[in-house]
């Protein structure tokens, strides 16, 4: 379960790492330190799979979903706009 | 074409539009906020926002594309504010800080009962349906200014200076930020998914 990395990545670190890396190149030393951890964390490496798992969820939402009712809105909506006259 | 035409024309094209896109629009906002009336709201908005600039629409981009961008500005506003009114007055969150603790010892390794486990694998396709229903939960369950927070990255292509410019927070502050919700998302799930499968 939780391991201890010689090279002081503990798990905490780790999973923020595994964040962090969404939006930067990690260093070569967050890199090397990261990639210890997760060799012999498996508790990370769910984490890690997980976490991707949830990151696809969340940017494939877009085009899923059940069909809405949306005909009251539109009324709403085209009320809402000046008349005509 | 007198002015009475062109009235007519542009309430016509305008309708058009409300009809061909709003359960659509609705659709892609109703996952990205907790209330449905919220959601209507925004879209509402949208529409406003359309029919009072749609002279200078040019049509290079379809109808459809040029709305999504104005609802996609109308959600960030919102996020905005939702994150501001969320966050203490101070500008220190204790509860925030609290949160990763809840998960790790004070050496930083996973605290017992809160280690991800490997078996709760999330990408079974036959637990599809299940995940989708907790994943939207724990979603609405966070609080609504870190959920802000998670929302802002996909919204904005994960372009962190943009994102820390409209939420008005540092760089690190928002990866901490994301890294609890994170860590609170993930466990809300395996939590479901387990005491659904008993």
């Amino acid at each position: 379960m939780a391991a201890t990395s010689s090279h002081g990545t503990h798990c905490r670190k780790a999973t923020e790492l595994i964040e962090v890396r969404e939006f930067r190149a990690l260093h070569w030393r967050e890199r090397v330190g990261l990639w210890m951890h997760l060799r012999i964390c498996s508790a990370c490496r769910a984490y890690q799979k997980q976490s991707r798992m949830i990151d696809r969820w969340l940017e494939r939402r877009a085009n899923e979903g059940p069909t809405i009712q949306s005909e009251a809105l539109e009324t709403r909506i085209i009320d809402g706009i000046p008349p005509l006259s | 074409m007198d002015a009475t035409d062109a009235k007519e024309q542009r309430h016509r094209t305008f309708a058009m539009w409300v009809k061909a896109h709003t359960a659509d629009l609705l659709r892609y906002a109703s996952a990205r906020v907790k209330e449905k009336a919220v959601a209507e709201d925004l879209v509402q908005l949208t529409f406003v926002a359309a029919w009072e600039t749609m002279d200078r629409f040019a049509g290079d981009s379809s109808p459809r594309t040029w709305l999504f961008a104005i609802l996609k500005h109308k959600l960030a506003d919102h996020y905005r504010r939702v994150y501001r009114e969320g966050k203490p007055v101070s500008g220190i969150d204790l509860s925030n800080d609290e949160e990763p603790g809840r998960y790790f010892t004070t050496n930083g390794h996973w605290d017992g009962t809160h280690a991800p486990a490997e078996a709760a694998a999330f990408d079974d396709e036959d637990q599809h349906e299940r995940l989708d229903r907790a994943l939207r939960h724990c979603l609405d369950a966070l609080p609504p200014h870190w959920r802000s927070a998670v929302e802002m990255k996909y919204l904005m292509n994960k372009d962190s200076a943009k994102i820390q410019e409209t939420l008005g927070l540092s760089e690190t502050n928002y990866w901490q930020q994301l890294h609890r919700a994170k860590l609170k998302l993930r466990a809300c799930i395996q939590s479901r998914l387990n005491e659904r499968s008993h």
